[in-house]
């Protein structure tokens, strides 16, 4: 017996929320990266 | 629960399994990640080009080659050590590792404008740490020692404190609180900034993940080095180190600015003793002898070679006789400082000829197995397990 359409559509929303959500934790990680790489220029200087 | 809070439940669970699965890669990453095929950091691969390797990274460099029984040689140091001038196939680590044999594994981790303080020393301190049997070959000119944790590598030793690769040194520790003090506002802002990190990394692992992604399969970070390839793994990008110019036109142009930097190596160092030598401000040594005081644990110096990099003896021929005798006593002096202070220390390059420089300071292949077979001697000379 299939489910109904609405109740197939919740679950799949529900992925796909999990899935965004999963993308935007990846993504946050990311951001602490950036946010901490070490923003002066690189000056090159001679020796 | 109602269908909006089950969705917003849904997008929560799968932000922590996202930020979780990331802190997990960083931490396989931190364990076991070095860049492929590595023989040095090429321009494309160091803060020139806005690629931070974690001090994890330099570690495994180090650690994924060596076995039992042998002997790691770490190479610290700046541009001159990196092998500035020799292409890939000619570097002098290359020449070294003949020289030594499979008994020593050399491992290049000298930066572009790096100290000799920075990465590769606090790599050589971690793995004596680890009891790993290492020597560390670092180079610098006469003048301050300089700080690992006051340039742009600075974070490498955040990293390595923070995740307690760092043997213990009380004179390090009241030198950061001392010169801490001295910090502007920016330099407090940007020192906060780097522990934050350093500490947020040891747990989240941020920095090793996206630098591996970086290194492996594609790059974020936009560089001028590379406008319309910064996106490609750092790693497949070829060494750019090419050949140096002909001998004929190598030393044409800025004659001038490279005569002033030459003198600079000891101009304001010595002054004449009035029987016609020359004496080295005791000043200048003394500051030098507090700084490698203050950087070098005790542990680690019997495992040194310093090398004073001397310039290219195109311009030094250039000095009047008085300038040569006042270089030749200013890295006297300083060689007799490291040495006092427990660290064997040569000069390197006082013989090469001009040929064997690629400018002023560089070494061209010819000088980089020079250099190897000066390393090698002074190593042999270490009689160090």
């Amino acid at each position: 017996m299939t489910p109904p359409p609405s109740r197939l559509y919740a679950w799949l929303g529900l992925l796909l929320r999990f899935a965004a959500g999963i993308a935007l934790g990846i993504f946050f990680h990311y951001l602490l990266y950036r946010l901490f790489l070490p923003a002066e220029p690189f000056i090159y200087t001679a020796f | 629960m109602t269908p909006p809070r089950r969705q917003a439940l849904a997008l929560l669970l799968g932000l922590a399994a996202g930020f979780a699965g990331a802190v997990l890669a960083g931490r396989h990453a931190a364990a076991a990640s070095a860049p492929a095929h590595f023989t040095r950091f090429t321009p494309f691969l160091s803060a020139e080009a806005s690629y931070f390797p974690p001090f994890a990274e330099m570690e495994h460099l180090a650690l994924a080659r060596w076995h039992p029984g042998q002997t790691v040689v770490i190479i610290g140091g700046n541009s001159i050590l990196n092998g500035v001038g020799q292409p890939a196939g000619e570097l002098w680590s290359g020449h070294l590792q003949t020289l030594l044999g499979d008994r020593y594994v050399v491992v290049n981790l000298s930066f572009r404008g790096g100290q000799p303080a920075e990465g590769g020393a606090l790599v050589a301190e971690s793995l004596l740490r680890r009891g790993v049997p290492v020597l560390l070959v670092d180079n610098t000119a006469p003048g301050p020692v300089g700080r690992a944790y006051e340039n742009v590598y600075g974070y490498l030793f955040w990293q390595a404190r923070d995740r307690g690769r760092l043997l213990p040194h009380e004179p390090r520790d009241l030198d950061l609180a001392a010169r801490a003090e001295l910090l502007g506002p920016a330099g407090r802002i940007r020192r906060a900034e780097e522990r934050l990190g350093a500490r947020l990394d040891v747990f989240l692992n941020f920095q090793a993940l996206w630098e591996h992604v970086a290194g492996r399969y594609f790059s974020t970070v936009w560089t001028r080095f590379l406008p319309l390839d910064f996106w490609r793994p750092r790693e497949a990008l070829p060494d750019p180190e090419p050949a140096p110019a002909p001998l004929a036109g190598r030393f044409a142009s800025g004659l001038e600015v490279e005569m002033a930097i030459v003198r600079g190596f000891s101009a304001a160092m010595g002054t004449p003793d009035g029987a016609g030598g020359w004496r080295v401000d005791d000043g200048w040594i003394r500051a030098a002898a507090r700084d490698l005081d203050a950087v070098f644990p005790d542990a680690l110096r019997p495992r040194m070679l310093m090398l004073l990099s001397q310039n290219c003896p195109y311009y030094r021929d250039r000095l009047t006789p008085a300038e040569r005798d006042r270089d030749t006593a200013v890295f006297a002096a300083y060689e007799q400082m490291w040495r006092r202070n427990g660290i064997r220390c040569v000069t390197a390059g006082a013989s090469f000829t001009a040929a064997d420089y690629r400018d002023r300071t560089h070494l061209a292949p010819s000088g980089g197995e020079k250099l190897a077979g000066l390393v090698a001697a002074e190593l042999r000379r270490l009689d160090l397990p």
